[in-house]
């Protein structure tokens, strides 16, 4: 399944993918190569840098979600919510009930794609920056009930020490061993499976029919629905798997660190998820990894500059939005399209 | 095929809508004239279900669809078009017609992200479906034009193009002449003669009255939210009513 290009059918390949020399599936493959054999082979020995580069695949992926949110012309700020809801939820069933992290994982997306659902019904009807600021509430409600119910949650004490992710086997035959102390190689591994299959459903989703019904939302909600699509359908389905992204992120995020507190995400979290899907660019599905990818590098090579390093970091920042307001892959888009035309003349 | 019988729409103290009643027949070109707020696109905003009317029926195909949501009603068979030039205006023309397929693809929404078989059969009928429209407006060359870039009369006829995709039964058309020129205008009468051929009923709102006289077969004529005339239009321009709706008030205005 190559690209649109060779598929006369689809008229729903995302616009830009004609022109763009960033070729989907030979993308893909470069993304697995660069972190699958890339990162290990040279900083295999190298713990800082793996857990960097595990920290970024996963926040991405959960930064997807919001990527998703935009593309049907929502800001939303509730990820960081809903990858709390999806940390407590593993937390609890596996130090509470003993449930293996393995099924933890994608019922931690499928509980928060569900209270996704239920709150996103009649809150998707605002737009804008109402839409905007009823999801930071979210986010803020979601730490808040989690600091309430001790009883459930251990409130500001958290929930520790859980165990690591125990070996995953299928009639017996062992498919994932069980994580041990210290290693981080299974985290970096696992956290880099979730990210390939986070990027190629929404490559899927993007370039599917439902893809271009999300962009017509965004574009125009009343001549869509003069057309007969049910928007509101649409619009909690988006939502919906954003949230799932981040349960699962918020999963992946309470086994990694052992623990969680009503602290794990925040409102500033949230904030990070949109700061990088706009500095890797809304158009591109995988710009949320690339803005991910820049921001977390660049602000652990500032770490040599100590305390300077927050404010040379806004800076970064501050001219990277005003150089490139539609992301760093916008950029490489139009040179490519510069060079093409001149090509053809 | 369309029988709205009472429809009335109060905003606040403001009545926009006053009891107005009205039948459509299958194959007929039927308009509604009236000065500037007279309440004609509120009652296409009702007709189609983009507002509910504070009293009174809509009914389609003698089934009740008043108030029933507006994507429900474009899949009972009614689709509108927009005033100004509403578009998806990041999408090619293509796409956007695509679009309005979208209402009559069977497959489920896994089946469309993970492309079943189903799906697959939904994008080459809404591809073969596109073309036919395309080919029918003329538009087949700007197939792969961005909505941003088409010129003003086109773009009008890349909303009818859009809303034909949804294959409607009757398509409410408003203003479908408003911004175009006498050759954009006459082209525009020639196709919706040719969109009722094809068996869709129109339904036009318009102020252009050369063009609203020549292609029309039946004129309502609304003043103030309420009918004051129906007939042909030779009917129309004879009677004494509709004359004074429109030049009587400008009279006292430019004090004649």
């Amino acid at each position: 399944m190559n690209t649109q290009d060779t598929i006369p059918m689809s008229g729903f390949a995302m616009p830009q993918s004609a022109a763009s020399p960033l070729k989907p599936l030979g993308l893909g493959l470069l993304v697995a190569i660069a972190y699958f054999i890339g990162v290990p082979l040279l900083f295999g020995g190298n713990g800082y840098v793996l857990n960097v580069t595990t920290t970024m695949a996963v926040v991405s992926f959960i930064s997807f979600g919001v990527w998703l949110t935009f593309a049907i012309g929502r800001i939303n700020l509730a990820q960081a919510g809903f990858a709390l809801i999806g940390s407590y939820v593993t937390a609890i069933l596996v130090s509470r009930f003993g449930v293996s992290f393995w099924l933890c994982l994608p019922l931690s997306g499928l509980v928060a794609a569900i209270i996704g659902g239920l709150i996103g019904w009649p809150v998707l009807r605002l737009k804008g920056v109402y839409f905007a600021m009823i999801t930071l509430c979210i986010t803020e409600a979601c730490r808040l009930t989690a600091l309430s119910f001790p009883a459930v949650t251990r409130g500001a004490q958290g929930i520790v020490d859980l165990p690591l992710p125990g070996e995953l086997s299928l009639f017996g035959l062992t498919l994932i061993p069980a994580f041990e102390k210290g290693a981080r190689l299974p985290f970096f591994y696992l956290a880099g499976s979730l990210l390939m299959l986070g990027l190629w459903f929404m490559w899927l989703l993007d370039t599917s029919r439902v893809g271009a019904v999300f962009r017509s939302l965004r574009q125009n909600e009343d001549l869509a629905v003069s057309l007969g699509i049910n928007i509101a359908k649409y619009r909690v389905v988006a939502f919906m798997v954003s949230c799932f992204y981040a349960g699962v992120g918020g999963a992946f995020f309470a086994a990694l660190q052992q623990n969680v507190y009503p602290t794990s995400f925040q409102v500033i979290d949230s904030v990070y998820f949109m700061v990088y899907c706009f500095v890797g660019g809304l158009e591109f599905v995988i710009g949320p990894l690339v803005g991910a990818l820049v921001m977390m590098v660049s602000f652990e090579l500032l770490h040599e500059l100590q305390r300077y390093q927050t404010v040379i970091f806004s800076g970064l920042m501050i001219l990277c939005i005003l150089l490139m307001p539609n992301g760093i892959l916008s950029v490489l888009k139009a040179r490519a399209a510069r060079a093409k035309e001149a090509s053809d003349a | 095929m369309l029988e709205v019988s009472g429809l009335t729409k109060v905003f606040g103290g403001l009545t926009a809508v006053k009891d107005l009643t009205f039948t459509l027949q299958r194959g007929e070109i039927l308009s509604i004239i009236g000065p500037n707020g007279a309440g004609k696109s509120t009652c296409f905003k009702l007709i189609s279900s983009f507002m509910v009317p504070t009293s009174g029926t809509v009914r389609f195909n003698g089934q009740d669809i008043t108030g029933i949501g507006p994507h429900a009603v474009a899949r009972k068979g009614i689709v509108r078009t927009f005033q100004e030039n509403t578009a998806f205006q990041d999408m090619t023309v293509r796409e956007a017609v695509l679009l309005g397929y979208q209402k009559d693809c069977k497959a489920s929404l896994a089946g469309m992200i993970l492309r079943s078989p189903q799906a697959r059969r939904d994008d080459r009928e809404a591809g073969a479906h596109a073309d036919r429209v395309l080919d029918l407006l003329g538009m087949s060359s700007h197939a792969g034009t961005l909505a941003a870039g088409l010129p003003h009369g086109l773009l009008r006829n890349l909303g009818i193009a859009v809303a034909l995709a949804a294959r409607p039964q009757l398509i409410l058309l408003d203003e479908p002449f408003a911004g175009l020129n006498s050759d954009e205008t006459k082209r525009g009468v020639e196709l919706i003669r040719k969109i009722r051929d094809e068996g869709i009923t129109p339904i036009l709102v318009e102020h252009d009255m050369a063009a609203v006289m020549s292609v029309s077969e039946r004129i309502v004529v609304v003043n103030f939210g309420s009918k004051i005339a129906e007939g042909t239009p030779a009917e129309i321009q004879r009677n004494d009513k509709v004359i004074e709706a429109y030049l009587g008030s400008e009279d006292e205005e430019i004090g004649l």
